[in-house]
Parts: structure tokens; sequence; C-alpha cells
């Protein structure tokens, strides 16, 4: 054999981009492949000819940029405060950058019906505070709401990104600054500021993505007629049946994801090469009482229009309702029939068995990936490899399993969530394989352990822990999924995120806000484990 | 020194069996007195005709039926067309009159012309080859929050004055029949002029919701006073409220009908099981139930209605368009939404 091909061989490479390509390859191109039906560029022309097809996509770029620059806004005083000043509370602040992640955005979807919409929470609270007549809050439904649900829920990631660069931010060049001179003012702007703004580069384009890809939001409150590329994919492929017209989608919608994903791994490289030779600076507590009652107001927004709508879930979940809107009382009879509801023991099985299913892909290519990327020298791989399934959104990686098999199918499902949750997961399983010690590894060679051997038998029980979070993670992700099979749904195999979704598109907001609950409970559990948490920002 | 934390191949059987478990979960029996009917949401709900009416078919017939809820009637549609080469449906409720031509041309349905053909009084008969038998049907209309607002628009016409800005909730025409029924609705009125009518109504319109469900439940939690409906909608609140907070809307210009219908996949599984519902659905039994649950008229003569029918206007007007001009319209409102 000759040498190359052995090493070709010997890299798990070899193993590993063949299973990646299948699950991620195959659904894209199959994706793609009805564009070709009749010519790839007369089908691309007939669809730029569309208002729908050049408004889709204006509407999805607008309102993912107003989306990403709400994030920051909102993140930045979050950001500094958690980088800088020490408080009660600071790091509940900081484990919300989990929020994005393990809360579902079919859940925050319903959070705010029930909190912003014209009969929810804070209108009847301001109607009753003021004495108002209608509803002053009337933004859901339109441009600003599907905005103000974006920015609000991806806020945390801003303020996660920004505020760990904030942190090892070069104290010396600041305290060298202040001993020539220099007012803070100028510090501020010209080596704090220079700092940070990798990472908020960073952020901004990873919430310009996801907000990009949106799906369910856009799905409830776009409006009339708008939608971003996702929603309009859906509704060409699922009920127009214009293949041309999905797959022209498809493409342009993946072509603009990849350029964003370039701008995130230009950023985030820049992001990490900063925070190596950083002296970190510890936070203090805050110098003046208006600093400190800027820092309670910014707590109170937080508290009154982020966790606010959350609260109301749990609440309304609690509430039981005698009438319609009679006024209820407390009690877990919402949970009593959602529990008793026909098929709810049968979702419950199948989100579990597609949750390990799915998180089971994820973890093995995770790991195996880790492993492999070990080997190579090359950073770039190592860094771009990773970041590629964040570019393919799970509703179009559905439409090419339907395309390729025919028809949905469980095992499609599983892979399209594997494929989502795995960039998250193979970071929550890196951190680990990467600061595994080599030489037992080594050691385990030298006593004539094969290399298969010597990764199963050193390196996985070394990182069994990261990866049964990067496990946990994924599983999740898979959980709280509702894109993949809102677009790609299998018959008579529901799950209960399936059903949080009817019942709230059924407006039975008792029971959906109970299985709403119950699925944050599934999802939260990464909340509590850190390295599942490092896997995510 | 490091302790091994785990057995690596109980890990791995750890992982490997939740996989099984996926395989096996998705492998269905199949029985032959079992009959698979794909039903959209309202119907197959709690409240809606199926609970009364899919057990009475079972004792009837011995057939144990199979119900599954793919989304509202278009998606209903979308799921049988895709497992059309192998459907797990062995009829499918919910083609209307606005659907039939995509279902005919789709090529899923087969013919059967069940036994009380001839009792369906002519006008109701959905299509002429048998490919769907219709059950029940009623007029579209625009239902009123009488609570929330105190001037009901007259036309659709009025629709589009300001005083109604985010005031309408519709459906996705793509996705619901009501939402499609209004389209058709627009057409028939608007013709040629259909463009520049739904450019005037979009800023009345608050939202196009997926389905009938989640508009309606928009509309009954006060998050707009009016919505795109039946005019038999306000029987149903005559029914469960006393007063007449939520009425129906009668426009001049006449009101387009809706009439739904039932089919047997052109390669049905349980033919004969199927070619059973399909007579079931015009008997009494099935029949009579389907005011009070579905809120809709019988297709079959004779059928007593009750009393809070006498809050459901007869529009005194129908207007119709043909069915295969639908898409163009469709399309057609849906670009003039998209213009700035």
């Amino acid at each position: 054999m000759p040498a190359a091909l052995r090493r070709l061989v010997d890299a798990s490479g070899a193993v590993l981009f063949p299973a990646l390509a299948v699950i991620v390859l195959i659904p894209l191109l199959a994706a793609f492949a009805p564009l070709l039906d009749g010519g790839a560029f007369a089908n691309l022309g007939r669809a730029l000819a569309e208002p729908r097809f050049t408004g889709s996509f204006g509407y999805a770029l607008s309102q993912a940029g107003a989306s990403a620059i709400l994030a920051a806004l909102i993140g930045i005083p979050g950001a500094f405060l958690i980088a800088r000043r020490t408080f009660p509370g600071r790091r509940l602040l900081s484990a919300l950058s989990a929020v994005p992640f393990c809360v579902p955005p079919l859940i925050i979807a319903i959070g705010f019906v029930l909190y912003y919409g014209r009969e929810g929470t804070l209108n009847h609270a301001l109607m009753a505070l003021f004495h108002l007549k209608e509803p002053p809050l009337t933004f859901l439904y339109s441009f600003s709401g599907v905005v103000m649900a974006h920015g609000f829920y991806n806020f945390p990631v801003v303020m996660r990104f920004v505020g760990d660069a904030w942190a090892s931010a070069p104290r010396r060049h600041e305290d060298a600054a202040r001993l020539l001179g220099a007012s803070e003012r100028r510090i501020f702007f010209t080596i704090t500021v220079p700092s940070i703004l990798p990472a908020l580069g960073a952020a901004l384009s990873l919430v310009f993505l996801m907000c990009f890809y949106s799906f369910v939001i856009v799905l409830l409150f776009g409006g009339a007629g708008v939608g971003t590329p996702e929603v309009e994919l859906y509704r060409a492929a699922r009920f127009e049946f214009d293949r041309p017209l999905a797959s022209s989608f498809a493409l342009v919608e993946t072509m603009v994801a990849m350029v964003v994903l370039a701008a995130y791994a230009a950023f985030e490289r820049r992001t990490t090469g900063d925070r190596r030779d950083a002296e970190r600076a510890a936070p203090t507590a805050f110098q003046s009482t208006g600093g400190r009652l800027a820092a309670l107001a910014y707590g109170a927004f937080v508290v009154i229009f982020f966790l606010g709508p959350l609260a109301a879930i749990l609440v309304e979940s609690l509430r039981v309702r005698t009438q319609a809107h009679g006024t209820g009382i407390w009690g877990l009879a919402n949970y009593i029939s959602l529990f008793s509801r026909r098929g709810f023991l049968q979702a419950a099985g199948n989100t579990l068995a597609l949750g390990l299913g799915s998180a089971l892909i994820a973890s093995v290519t995770g790991f195996a990936l880790s492993v492999g990327l070990k080997r190579t020298r090359s950073s770039f791989l190592s860094r771009v490899l990773p970041l590629l399934p964040l570019g393919v959104s799970s509703v179009v990686l559905a439409y090419g399993w339907n395309m390729a098999l025919g028809r949905p199918s469980v095992m499609a499902l599983a892979m399209i969530q594997a494929v989502s949750a795995y960039p998250f997961a193979l970071r929550a399983i890196q951190s680990s394989v990467g600061l595994a010690d080599e030489r037992f590894v080594e050691a385990a060679r030298t006593l004539g352990s094969s290399r298969l051997g010597s990764t199963l038998r050193v390196r996985l029980p070394l990182a069994a822990p990261s990866v049964l979070s990067g496990f946990a993670l994924a599983f999740a992700m898979s959980a709280g999924d509702a894109n993949a099979i809102i677009a790609a749904p299998v018959s008579g195999f529901d799950t209960v995120a399936l059903m949080l979704y009817r019942l709230a598109g059924a407006y039975r907001f008792d029971e959906a806000c109970a299985a709403a609950v119950i699925l944050a409970l599934v999802t939260g559990i990464v909340f509590f484990l850190k390295d599942a948490r490092d896997g995510i920002i | 020194m490091f302790t091994r934390p785990f057995n690596t191949r109980a890990l791995l059987a750890a992982m490997v069996l939740p996989l099984a478990f996926a395989f096996t979960s998705c492998v269905q029996k199949q029985d032959t007195t079992q009959l698979t009917v794909y039903a959209y949401d309202s119907f197959a709900s709690e409240w809606g005709p199926a609970p009364v009416v899919i057990p009475a078919f079972e004792k009837a017939t011995g057939i144990k039926v199979n119900l599954v809820v793919p989304g509202d009637s278009g998606q209903v549609l979308a799921r049988a067309i895709d497992e059309r080469k192998a459907p797990e449906a062995d009829v499918i409720i919910g083609i209307d009159n606005n659907l039939l031509p995509k279902a005919l041309s789709a090529d899923v349905l087969a013919s059967y012309r069940p036994k009380a053909f001839a009792s369906i009084p002519a006008e109701l008969v959905l299509d002429s080859t048998w490919m769907v038998t219709p059950f029940d049907w009623s007029s579209f209309a625009i239902m009123w929050d009488s609570a929330k607002l105190a001037e009901p628009p007259a036309s659709l016409e009025d629709l589009t004055k300001p005083v109604y800005a985010k005031k309408l909730i519709l459906m996705d025409p793509r996705t619901s029949t009501p939402g499609l029924g209004f389209v058709a609705w627009t057409a028939a009125i608007y013709g040629d002029e259909l463009a520049s009518y739904w450019k005037r109504l979009k800023p009345s319109i608050l939202t196009m919701s997926p389905g009938w469900d989640t508009g309606y439940g928009l509309f009954t939690s006060g998050e707009a006073p009016l919505v795109i409906s039946y005019t038999t909608s306000a029987a149903y609140h005559a029914e469960y409220e006393k007063a007449g907070r939520y009425q129906a809307l009668e426009f001049a210009e006449g009101h387009p009908i809706q009439i739904e219908g039932a089919g047997i996949t052109r390669r049905a599984r349980h033919r004969k099981a199927a070619e059973a519902f399909i007579d079931f659905m015009l008997t009494n039994e099935f029949q009579s139930a389907l005011p009070l649950t579905n809120w809709m008229y019988p297709v079959m003569p004779g059928i007593t209605l009750p009393a809070s029918y006498g809050a459901s206007p007869k529009p005194r007007k129908t207007v119709s368009i043909d069915p295969r001009k639908l898409d163009a319209a469709m399309k057609t409102a849906l670009d003039a939404l998209q213009a700035p």
C-alpha cells in the first residue's frame, strides 16, 4: 500500500468524511437537484422574477439585521456588567446565555403571545395602570413583533460573547495608557472597544444567521404574506408543490448563510487569538450610586421584558380556567388533561427515542471528528469544518431528505437534528478531547495497542464526561426542535414539540403552556451541565 | 492516576439501545379490519365530529379506525400527495370545492359513488366522477366581535377602510381552506381588480395564520375583532354563549360557499372499509352530528337543525369562481401583499 494512501486510510477523516457527507451532502444535493429540472438558470431566473422570492430575502435580511442590532443594544450593557462588575445575580445573568439554545423558539413565541398580545399580561397591566381603553402594545404580528421576539431571544448570545472578550481585554494596555495620562474616555475608545469588536462581530453574525433561519416565530407572527426563505421554502415545497421554486429558495438561502458564516469564522478567529495572552481583570464592585441604579434598571428591564414572557408560560400552565374567558383557579388540571390526551405518552416516547437517536449520531460523529481534528495540523480545517452545519438549515435538510427518500422518515429526522445540534455538541466534546493528555494514548500505542484500540480504550474514557455532555446537549436541542418535523412530518410519529406546535396553533393555550413547561424541563437539563454550556458559546 | 469513569462497552450499549428503540417504534402493525383516516385539526378535535362519528362507525361496522391529523385541510392533502405511491391513508377528509382541482391533478384519489348518492342535492355534488363525496357545507363570512368593534363593515370594500387597520385575521390560502375561500371570494367580486384590492386590504390584515384553528383562536381571545370564517360560526356562539357578541356579517355582494368532502386514496390498503366509511358519511347518524360538532350544514336533506342555527344568516346571494382559476388568483393576492 503506498504511503500516501496508507496515511489517508489511517486518518480517521477517511471514515468520518463519508459519514458527515452522508448526513449533510446527500440531503443538500437532493434539495438543490430539482433546480436542474428544466435548466438551473431558467428556474433561478423565474424565481428571481417572482416578487415573493426577492421580497422574502429582503424581509429576511432586514429582519435579521434589525434583530441583531436590537440584540446588541440589549446585550452590550449586560456584557459590561458581567465582565467588569460584581453584584448578586451575576452568575444568573451569565447563565441566561443558554436560553437561546435550550429554550425552543416555539416556547418563546407562546410566551410572547401570552405576555405581549393584545390580551396579554403586559397590556392588561398597562391598561389597568393608566386607565386605558385600548391595549397600548400592538406590535405583535408585524415586522417589529418579529424583531422584538428575535432581539430579546438572542441578546444573551451577544452578552456572553462580548462579556467574555471584555473580561479578558488586555488590562496592561489600559494601565499603560492611564499612566501616560489618557482619559478614561480615550482608553475606552482606543483600547477597550478594539478588543471587544471581534467578539461583537462574531456575536452579531451568529445572531444574524439564527434570525435569518428563523422558522417557527415567523410562521406564527410573520404578518400577512411575508415569510423568511425558510417559511417560503416550506410553503412552496409542501403546499404548492413548486419544487424548482423551493430549490431556488434552498440554494440562495444556503449561499447567503455561507457568506454570514464566513464572517462569523473570521471574527471568531480574531476573538480567540486575543484571549490567549490576556491578563484577566477582576470585576469590581460598583463605584457610584448612578452606576448601581443603572444596573438595577437594566436588571429590571431584563426581568420584565425577557423573563416575563417565560414566567407567563409557567403561570398560565398552572391556572385552570373554568370558562373560555373566566378567571381561573390554581391547579394541575392542565397537566392532567395533557397527560391524559390520546397520544401524549406515545409522543413523549417518540421525543425520547428521536432525541436519543440524534444525540447518538451527533456525539459519535462529534467524538470521532474531534479526535480526527486533533491529528490534523490544519487549524483552518479544525475551525471551519465544525461550523459548516450551522450554515445549513433543518428545513432545507428536511426538504432534501424528502426529495432523496421520496417520503418523510424518522431516521432522516434524527439525522437532520443531529446535524443541527452537531456544531454545539462537537464544541462540548472538543473542549475535553483537546485537553486530554496525549501521553496516555502514546503509552497505550507503545504497549502495542492499535490506533482504534487506543482511541476507544484511552481517549473515549478520558473524554466520557464531556461526550456525555455533548450527548445531553444534542438530546435537548433535538427534543425542543419542531422545525424538522413540521417540514417533514412522519405519519403516526408525533413528538411533544410537534404537539406543542399544534396545541398553540389551535389556541389551546392552557395545555400548550403545560406542554411547554414539560419540554422546557427536558431541554433545560443542559443548563446544569457545565461542559454543555461551554459547547453552546 | 486516573480512574476509569465509565465502562466503555456499557456506555456504547447505552447509546445504541435507544436507537434500536427508535427503529422499532416506527414500524406499525397492520390489520385487515382497520381503516386509516386523515382528517383536518378541527374535525378531529375533541369537540369536533370525530369523537361522535368515529365510534359510531366503529360500532356499526366493526372496523377499527386509525385517525391521523396532519394539520389543516391543505396539510392533509399535502401529506396524501407526499405518500401517493404508498399511502398510509385509506380515506382523506377535508377536500373542498377549492382544493378539488389540486387533488384531482395530483391523482391521489379513486372514484367511489356512495349508495345514497341520489339524495344529495345536485348543487352540492362536488365532483361528477365521484372522486370526492360531499358531506357538509356552509357559506364563508366575516365574523364580527361586537364587544370590541362598534361599527361592523358591510362589504369587502369596507374592510379596506382605515378604521379597520390591523383588525382583520385571515388564514394563509396555501395552508387553509377558509384562507383560500377568502381569496376565491375576493376574486369573484373583484376579478381583474384583484391585485389592487389586496394592496388596499393589506393594512387591515393583522395576520395570516397557518390554519383556521389558530386564526379563530386569535379572534375569540380578542386579538382582533374580525375574522374570516363561516355563517354557521354564529350558530356555535348562539349555542354556547347567550349574548349575540359574535355575529356573522352578511355582505350584499354575496358569499361563496364551501362544500367539504372526503375521498378514497388510489392505492388504499383497506378499500372495502373505506367504501363503508364513505357510505356511512351519508347516514342520518353521521349527518345529524355535523351541525353541532363541525358547525356546518349537512348535505343530506331532512336533517333537523338545532335552534341555535337561527343565528346563522342564510346569504341571499351566492358567488363563485372557477376553482381552476384559483391558483392564479392566490398568486395575485400573495404577490400584492409582497409589494411595499
